[in-house]
């Protein structure tokens, strides 16, 4: 059975990262076939698994060349630990419609039996918020049926990833999708586990795993590697599979609760964050 | 005898839509099955039915078969070893026409 | 040069690739047109939506159905009732209309709520339908609005109904022809084998193709109910959604119309190894070789013969008095796609006429390739063609007689040229033995009748009388 994953999260929290760095742990360390379907119009969900090779991304090739063109094999590229990838691209910043690109993408891949049955995860990448229809396509009934969130102790992350939820309640009552947990990507603020405990609490949920900050992630992008390509036996590239591990044996998948405004207000004051 | 080849390939271009199914696997099989149905029918030969498709062969065939004759009074008279020769003629350039040299950009889709 | 640039067309080159004139000793290895491929901009295309060839051609068709069209309200309107397709229970799907009439709030806030207020509307007001077709359409599709999703919420809510979802917005592709293709597939990916049909014969098949155009698929079942067969579904003439649900179970797909329906035959082939026979359900002697075919498949060459003898008898004079009225008068044909290939020899076979033009809106190479392969040499084939192609074409060829749709032929109107409907009929249906009978008499009217030639005089004056009135 092929688990299919949506990852959610802010712009800019550093999810593609979290998830490219997890989708490699799950593929290194506990040898599962991957596929990463790319779903952000700015297509940077996948380079770290390709080496930085820039990808023809679905939207361009059906642009050039047409649908009846595009097989799988024009469009799938193979990375890192055999991972496939796919991205779904879109239109240029303020023009045409990224949410339809979003729909387009999927059904053809969907169309051309792209997500084999030998998969053990797909993910999708989404962009950081759930704008409008066609960004939750990846959680329409028979797509991803579960959601993890990327969130990190910061009001602006925080109030990102309850938005997210809110989203999700509709489509948890439509499609069955569950959450399955937050993942805090650490950004080194004060009490941030504590907050992120709070917070999934709340929510109705768990943290499932605390990626602690450090450096070797950055150094490793600019190489346009992994953590685990890059150095597999650092201390970052085992948090990164142990994530993976708690991702694989989770069995937590609930409705989320989302906060009110105030409750979220109160929680912040709380913990005296200012962003 | 290339000339009744050519006599032969027109009519059927004209009068039979098998030979155009969607893709190049399904003319293959169309236009062999039913160019053997139609060998076997004419030398008085049991043709051989195992499965629903070669059934439909043989329905295509019988039916060509008749026309063929009412058509072409040199059919009939063909030997055995004529007969082959025209009628795999006829098959190698069917084939030619609606797969091998076809220009239509469908025909290889792995997708109907 | 058999490609050929029209002279209207010097401002748009890249059309000479879809306009063809065979010659002598040519065939498709040659030039076959560039056809399913976008409208080149500059021609005035006269395609429809994909949606509309989803809708109108094929889903609309079903006589105990609910056509749900989720979007503003035109898409509904313009779908609707001009295909003629009626049913044997006093035509429920000509008679109504449905729309969720979509207005910028629910674009803005999502129309999915309106959706599903509307189907559950609809299924109150007509409580004996309990089967619904919902459409997407460009705004809804765009906004991102899940109708599988409220369809499976009503259903469990209702718990008698049965939806099926046709996500094919009108941008989907580049002409009606991407509508078939999708219902096609969904259909046979969600609702085929999901209900198992009554057999009342050792004979079954499915009719594929045909949509019942003033009675088409009532003239076939009387043939082969004669010759003891039991159609399990047409697809989709006169059918039932649930007749629909059981194709899995027929021994024989026959197929006439394989542009809209090629796809579902197929997959049924693929899928069930149910084989696939194509015939020809119009034309006289055509009509013959497919009755013919489909009695040897199962053993029926007699009763077949039967059916053929008696038709034959009954319609073979008036077939050969037209014949007489027509043999040797031009036509041009300018229909979807398949309508080009099916007719053209029988035209000429049965009638002796001679078609000097044919043009397809949406047909794919695989229609020309039949078409270029049945037709006649001099013939002028074109892809998609725009008006002033037509004008100059009637110009070249100067034909009796145009078969084609009413936008078209309203324009075939200014010349004062008669124009059959190909698509809807005029006095229909034109399938089987009766229906080669039918469409001999139309033409036959529309060639001699003096309305076009009164057409541009003024019947006050003296003028009128010389031509007979």
């Amino acid at each position: 059975m092929t688990r299919k994953i949506a990852i959610y999260g802010k712009g800019g929290i550093g999810k593609s990262t979290t998830q490219q760095n997890t989708a490699s742990a799950m593929a290194y360390f506990h040898k599962k076939q991957v596929f990463i379907h790319g779903c952000d119009p700015k297509a940077d969900s996948t380079r770290m698994i390709l080496g930085g090779k820039p990808q023809e991304t679905l939207m361009d090739t059906l642009r050039e060349t047409g649908e009846e063109s595009i097989t799988v094999d024009s469009v799938v590229k193979t990375g890192y630990q055999g991972i496939r990838c796919v991205e779904s691209g879109g239109p240029e910043p303020g023009v045409g419609c990224a949410g339809r690109g979003v729909i387009t993408a999927i059904n053809l891949m969907e169309d051309l039996g792209a997500y084999t049955e030998d998969l053990d995860f797909v993910f999708f990448d989404v962009l950081g918020d759930v704008v409008c229809g066609g960004f939750a396509m990846p959680i329409r009934e028979g797509k991803a049926e579960e959601v993890y969130i990327v969130a990190s102790g910061e009001m602006m992350a925080i109030y990102a990833a309850n938005n997210i939820a809110r989203g999700m309640l509709k489509y948890a009552d439509q499609s069955g999708v569950r959450l399955g947990g937050i993942i805090c990507n650490s950004r080194n603020v004060d009490k941030e586990l504590e907050l992120m405990e709070e917070f999934t609490t709340k929510l109705g949920t768990q943290l499932i795993h605390f990626v602690p900050r450090d450096n070797i992630v950055q150094k490793a992008e600019f190489n346009k590697k992994s953590v685990i390509e890059f150095d597999a036996a650092s201390n970052q590239a085992n948090e990164y599979s142990e994530l993976a591990r708690k991702i694989i044996e989770n069995k937590s998948f609930v409705i989320p609760t989302p906060l009110t405004m105030d409750e979220l207000e109160d929680m912040v004051t709380k913990y005296g964050i200012v962003d | 005898m290339s000339d009744k080849v050519e006599q032969l390939t027109k009519f059927i271009q004209e009068k039979c839509l098998w030979q155009f199914l969607s893709r190049t696997w399904d003319r293959e099989e169309a236009i062999s099955g039913v160019i053997k149905m139609i060998e076997t029918l004419q030398t008085g030969g049991q043709p051989v039915i195992e499965t629903p498709i070669d059934k439909c062969h043989y329905a295509d065939a019988k039916v060509l078969l008749t026309d063929i004759n009412k058509a072409f009074s040199w059919f009939g008279e063909l030997k055995a070893d004529q007969l082959g020769e025209v009628l795999h003629g006829a098959e190698a350039r069917l084939k030619q026409i609606t797969i091998t040299g076809s220009l239509n950009g469908e025909l290889n889709h792995q997708l109907y | 040069m058999p490609l050929k640039l029209l002279k209207c067309d010097v401002t748009i080159p890249e059309r000479e690739k879809h306009v063809y004139i065979k010659e002598p000793g040519e065939d498709t290895t040659q030039y076959l047109p560039i056809s399913n491929a976008a409208t080149i901009p500059g021609t005035l295309s006269e395609r429809g939506c994909s949606y509309c060839g989803a809708k109108l051609v094929i889903g609309g068709v079903l006589k105990d159905t609910i056509q749900m069209i989720h979007g503003p309200v035109g898409c509904a309107y313009d779908t609707w009732h001009t295909k003629r397709y009626p049913s044997d229970n006093d035509n429920f799907q000509l008679k109504y209309v449905w729309s969720t009439n979509l207005k910028e709030k629910h674009i803005v806030f999502g129309g999915e709520k309106q959706l599903k207020q509307s189907i559950i509307e609809a299924f109150q007001e007509m409580p004996d339908i309990k089967r619904m077709f919902i459409y997407t359409t460009c705004a809804t599709a765009l906004i991102g609005d899940d109708p599988k999703a409220v369809a499976k919420a009503v259903e469990k809510e209702l718990g008698d109904v049965d939806i099926f979802v046709v996500e094919c917005p009108g941008f989907a592709g580049v002409s009606q022809s991407k509508g078939h293709h999708v219902l096609n597939m969904g259909w046979i990916n969600e609702k085929v084998g999901t209900l198992e049909p009554t057999i009342t014969s050792p004979y079954t098949i499915n009719f594929i193709g045909d949509y019942n155009i003033q009675g088409d698929s009532q003239v076939l079942e009387k043939y082969f109910h004669k010759m003891g067969i039991q159609i399990i579904a047409h697809f989709t003439g006169n059918a039932s959604y649930d007749d629909l649900r059981g194709m899995h179970r027929a021994q024989l797909n026959v197929v006439n119309c394989a542009r809209s329906a090629g796809y579902i035959a197929n997959e049924l082939k693929k899928r069930y190894g149910i084989p696939r026979l194509d015939i020809d359900s119009w034309g006289f002697e055509y009509c013959q070789d497919a009755l013919r075919k489909v009695g040897a498949f199962f053993g029926l060459e007699d009763k077949a013969e039967e059916v053929i003898a008696e038709e034959v008898a009954k319609y073979k004079e008036q077939m050969e008095w037209y014949r007489a009225g027509l043999k040797g008068k031009k036509v041009c044909i300018w229909t979807g796609g398949p309508r080009l290939w099916h007719w053209t020899k029988a035209l000429e076979d049965d009638l002796g006429m001679t078609v000097v033009a044919m043009s397809s809106k949406f047909g794919h190479q695989e229609d020309f390739e039949k078409v270029i392969a049945r037709g006649n040499e001099g013939t002028i084939y074109i892809d998609d063609a725009n008006e002033l192609e037509f004008f100059e074409v009637l110009e070249m060829v100067k034909p009796d007689l145009v078969l084609t749709g009413p936008r078209v032929g309203d324009l075939v109107k200014k010349l004062h040229l008669p124009y059959i409907n190909g698509h809807a009929y005029h006095n229909g249906p034109y399938m089987g033995f009766e229906g080669s009978v039918n469409m001999a008499r139309d033409m036959y009217n529309a060639i001699y009748s003096p309305l076009m030639k009164l057409a541009a005089i003024d019947v006050r004056e003296k003028a009128a009388l010389e031509v007979g009135v």
